[in-house]
């Protein structure tokens, strides 16, 4: 199930970035990419309406350790560039695949204001996850959004065994709550 | 009567409705059918199609919705700050707003100290949609905007921390006031960064003001057009390791202009002509050989107008190179052109020369390097060292060589071997190792040659960059140099490192700025650097062309086909290996993976629906000890059109089943098929085409201004969805028919 997460992840990339500035290495080149091997893993395509931004859930995974190993072309040569990002002991990475598309809004998404929150009421901010890139995945910005469309994975470190995972989001008139597991 | 006639219009204008869904995207506008119908009498296992990718058309997305930003009336208070809009270029930003009267817009975009600033004055309007440059990375950028009539607005632009080693770049030398502070350094980077960012630009303290994400992460090379665009290969690879499907034009927001397509690909160099023509170094459209042929392709249709076969002119087993090859003979690596005489120069590698060629005439002027090793050339071809006291040395496996006004010639001569294979025992190597940027002053009637200017030699191995590399003359004796390969092996204690070396590598490329023989500035960068340029962010009177649409130019052409396997069809196996990649582009069908290994008789096969077979040659990538990457390609002028092809591989004598098919629509450009857009109707039940066309319809039902026959069905899911809105929630009606032309912007 995770491959098809995985590749949906590669096809988004390849549609958002905007040119020949895209990372299409599996477009031309057979990099491999070894998607990480999850501990959970879901794909659902569920899409909420909330001030002006359409916010599209494409699925989420959840894992201790990720890893990756992808293959680049020099001028010269072919290297392998391996990858492996583990969580904080007793923590889990939770990815998220969301897309969100600003259909008549003005406010701004942001990041610090979309909280992970367990069924115990744990709340967690997303994390620095620029790794996600080196997993070969799609990452979304790091930077707040206010414009067009992105799709893309976020991450968040999460208890190792938390559950009852949703992702909420309060505007400034409503509030969004997208259940994860 | 009336109902017959009713009757009919309905089934005409759901055919032509159905038909455009087609041209757009089928199986995502009827997904209940697509999911189960495309089944094949030898197959009844469930198909789907292989993906398809236009990145253009996202690039029109981006467009449209900053349109959308523009008419939302942000004022100078508070503009719209969109920051690297277009995805790829992620230290720009895009600033909208609106002003009540004409204004031109003042901006500097503030330097960590003033001498850093970058300066730009917009053009006068009262729509603002102003592009701006030189963001840092990871930080807060203060932009100063100021209007004609005083107004004046800070904007803090924060950008996001990118983790690349390219910021870990060093300004290692710097006489203040030697150097241009309006300029940055633009490099084309050969690897470094772990297949993300291929160009990247610093100022002159070593800062990252501007950074392009592009494939592979590798750009060979970077150039600003006349216009003021830049232009780079596509990094679409369709030959390893750095033979581009072709060039892109584009601006340093990371917007497209153009994609131009060219058979037999483009690597390490190309050339704008006055006529704005791109010359560009080419392989053979078949990569018998490669890196020997040089086109000139039409900048608006991107026909090839101008071809040479290198093998014309030079004997392909000549020059005594101890880095040629058979089949990379020549290794053309740079190009540049000489107007007032009509030569072309070309920087050979493999041959150790660069060779002058009358364009027009297609003949061989004269060949600059050692005359050693050369058997079949005339003599007369080669110059004569003169005033030779002073030093003279000849330039092997050179890059990047240059005409100058005043005939003289330079270039990079990385000096690799520095001898030929009748002289091997000579081979400079280890720690005598070194390159040099050079200037030879050249008497083309008494064919004599004078060295009258070197850097590097005495820098030895530690500036030692055996591949890649370049320089450029800035006026006033002075010199730009990129020694972009110099890579240290610690283990071995050796800057002798040739190109196909691989490992745990030191990497460093060194970007100079010389005055006749003193260094004035010296940016050291921890990645390799193909070139590296000087110029301005912003070019002179630049105006951001949001209207302008990406479009792509020329083709690939056929790729040959080769015998099909004797199998039966009922004996393929699932897939037991990695399949990488299967995808549908506008310009290509591509397939990759990785298996065990790659044998002789390994083909890609696609089946038609009466099972026909057409196979192509796979390719190897590489191989490890229990791997081996493949990959294939093919064009639309590769297979009969208005077919559906079911996709097999065949490796080893086993025929494997991808389970996916691909489409290809019917050729459009047939002249009988009347005025008006035109479809192919797919039949996902039979799995058969029907040509339709609105030209079915009279043109007094349906206008158009349509006026060439050449068509192709592009993607735009936003256009699927509307017209699916419109079938399902229109409530449109006989009389009052919903009507879209051109509604897939199919360019014609």
């Amino acid at each position: 199930m995770f491959k098809k997460i995985a590749l949906l992840a590669a096809a988004g990339m390849l549609l958002l970035t905007g040119c020949g500035g895209n990372d299409n290495r599996a477009e031309d080149n057979p990099t491999t990419v070894d998607e990480p091997t999850a501990a959970s893993d879901s794909t659902k395509n569920v899409s909420y309406e909330a001030s002006g931004w359409e916010i599209t859930y494409e699925g989420y995974l959840i894992d201790t350790s990720l890893q990756n190993a992808s293959t680049v072309l020099g001028y010269a040569e072919v290297e392998t560039a391996d990858f492996s990002k583990t969580a904080e002991e007793g923590k889990a990475f939770c990815l998220i695949k969301l897309k969100l598309k600003k259909s008549n809004s003005n406010e701004t998404l942001k990041w610090d204001k979309l909280m992970l929150i367990d069924a115990d009421g744990s709340e967690y901010e997303r994390m620095e996850d620029s790794f996600i890139s080196d997993l070969g995945m799609n990452r979304l910005p790091g930077t707040d959004l206010n414009f067009g469309e992105n799709e893309g994975w976020i991450c968040y470190e999460v208890d190792e065994n938390a559950v009852g995972l949703t992702l909420n989001y309060t505007f400034e008139e409503e509030a969004l709550s997208i259940r994860i597991n | 009567m009336k109902n017959k006639k009713n009757i009919i219009w309905i089934l005409v204008l759901c055919l032509a409705v159905a038909a455009l869904a087609v041209g757009l995207n089928w199986s995502k506008l009827f997904k209940d059918t697509e999911d189960d119908a495309p089944t094949d009498t030898n197959d009844t296992a469930a198909r789907t199609e292989a993906e398809y990718e236009d990145y253009l058309a996202s690039q029109t997305e981006v467009d449209s919705n900053l349109q959308k930003e523009l008419e939302n009336g942000y004022t100078i208070d508070d503009p719209m700050v969109v920051v690297n809009p277009y995805k790829n270029s992620p230290l720009t930003a895009m600033v909208i707003f609106t002003t009540e009267e004409t204004t031109s817009v003042k901006c500097v975009v503030k330097g960590k100290d003033n001498k850093n600033n970058i300066e730009v004055e917009f053009d006068e309007s009262k729509s603002h949609m102003l592009p701006i440059y030189g963001l840092y990375l990871g930080d807060t950028t203060e932009v100063e905007l100021t209007l004609d009539d005083g107004t004046t607005k800070v904007l803090q632009i924060q950008t996001e921390s990118i983790d690349t080693v390219l910021a870990d770049a060093e300004v290692t030398a710097y006489e203040e006031g030697q150097v241009n502070s309006n300029e940055l350094t633009f490099v084309s980077i050969e690897s470094g960064d772990n297949g993300q960012y291929g160009a990247v630009a610093y100022d002159n303290a070593g800062d990252i003001r501007w950074l392009l994400k592009t494939p592979e992460g590798t750009v060979i090379p970077l150039k600003r057009l006349a216009n003021g665009n830049i232009m780079i290969p596509t990094g679409r690879i369709i030959k390893t390791y750095y033979n581009s499907s072709g060039l892109i034009e584009l601006d340093l927001c990371g917007k497209i202009y153009h994609d131009y397509l060219v058979e037999g690909g483009e690597h390490h160099d190309f050339y704008e002509l006055a006529n704005g023509n791109i010359l560009l170094c080419g392989n053979a459209s078949d990569f018998s050989t490669v890196e020997d042929r040089i086109v000139e392709i039409d900048r608006t249709t991107g026909e090839i107008v101008y071809d040479l076969d290198l093998a014309e002119l030079i004997d392909p087993s000549d020059g005594g190179s101890i880095n040629r090859s058979d089949h990379d003979w020549a290794h053309t690596n740079g190009l540049d052109y000489d107007e007032e005489t009509d030569t072309l120069i070309l920087s050979c590698r493999h041959l150790d020369a660069v060779l002058g060629i009358d364009m027009s005439d297609k003949q061989l002027k004269w060949i600059l390097g050692d005359p050693e090793g050369w058997t079949n050339a005339d003599e007369s071809l080669f110059f004569t060292p003169i005033n030779t006291e002073n030093g003279f040395e000849w330039q092997f496996a050179q890059h990047n060589a240059q005409f100058l006004e005043d005939g003289d010639i330079i270039l990079f001569d990385n000096g690799a071997g520095r001898t030929k294979t009748s002289k091997e025992d000579e081979k400079v190597t280890g720690d005598d190792v070194y390159s040099r940027a050079v200037r030879y002053e050249l008497d083309y009637e008494n064919m004599t040659i004078e060295q009258v200017w070197e850097y590097g030699k005495d820098l030895g191995k530690e500036w030692y960059s055996p591949y890649i590399s370049g320089m450029s003359y800035l006026g006033t004796d002075t010199y730009w140099i990129t020694s972009g390969a110099n890579r240290y092996d610690a283990v071995n204690d050796t800057y002798d490192n040739p190109p196909y070396v691989t490992g745990d590598l030191v990497k460093k490329s060194y970007h100079n700025q010389v005055i006749e023989d003193q260094l004035v500035y010296e940016l050291t960068i921890p990645a390799l650097s193909y070139r590296s340029i000087r110029m301005s962010l912003y070019p002179s009177d630049y105006t951001f062309d949001l209207e302008a649409e990406g479009d792509y130019i020329g083709t690939l052409g056929a790729v040959n086909t080769t015998d099909n396997p004797s199998v039966n069809m009922e004996d393929a196996k699932s897939v037991d290996f990695e399949l990488t990649t299967i995808k549908k582009t506008y310009d290509r069908f591509i397939v990759s993976g990785t298996w065990a290994s790659t044998g002789e008789d390994a083909v890609l096969v696609l089946v038609d629906e009466e099972g026909n077979m057409t196979s192509f040659s796979l390719t190897s990538m590489t191989a490890t000890e229990d791997s081996e990457m493949f990959s294939v390609w093919i064009t639309e002028e590769s297979v009969e059109q208005g077919h559906s092809y079911d996709i097999y591989l065949y490796n080893n004598g086993t025929l494997y089943d991808t389970k996916q098919y691909v489409r290809y629509y019917v050729n459009t450009q047939s002249s009988d098929i009347g005025l008006g857009a035109k479809y192919a109707l797919y039949d996902n039940i039979a799995r058969s085409y029907q040509l339709i066309s609105s030209g079915s319809l009279t043109s007094d039902q349906i206008t158009t201004d349509i006026t060439t026959e050449e068509s192709a069905p592009i993607k735009t899911a936003n256009i699927e969805a509307q017209i699916t809105n419109e079938l399902e929630n229109g409530g449109y009606t006989f009389e009052s028919a919903m009507v879209i032309q051109d509604p897939f912007n199919v360019r014609l």
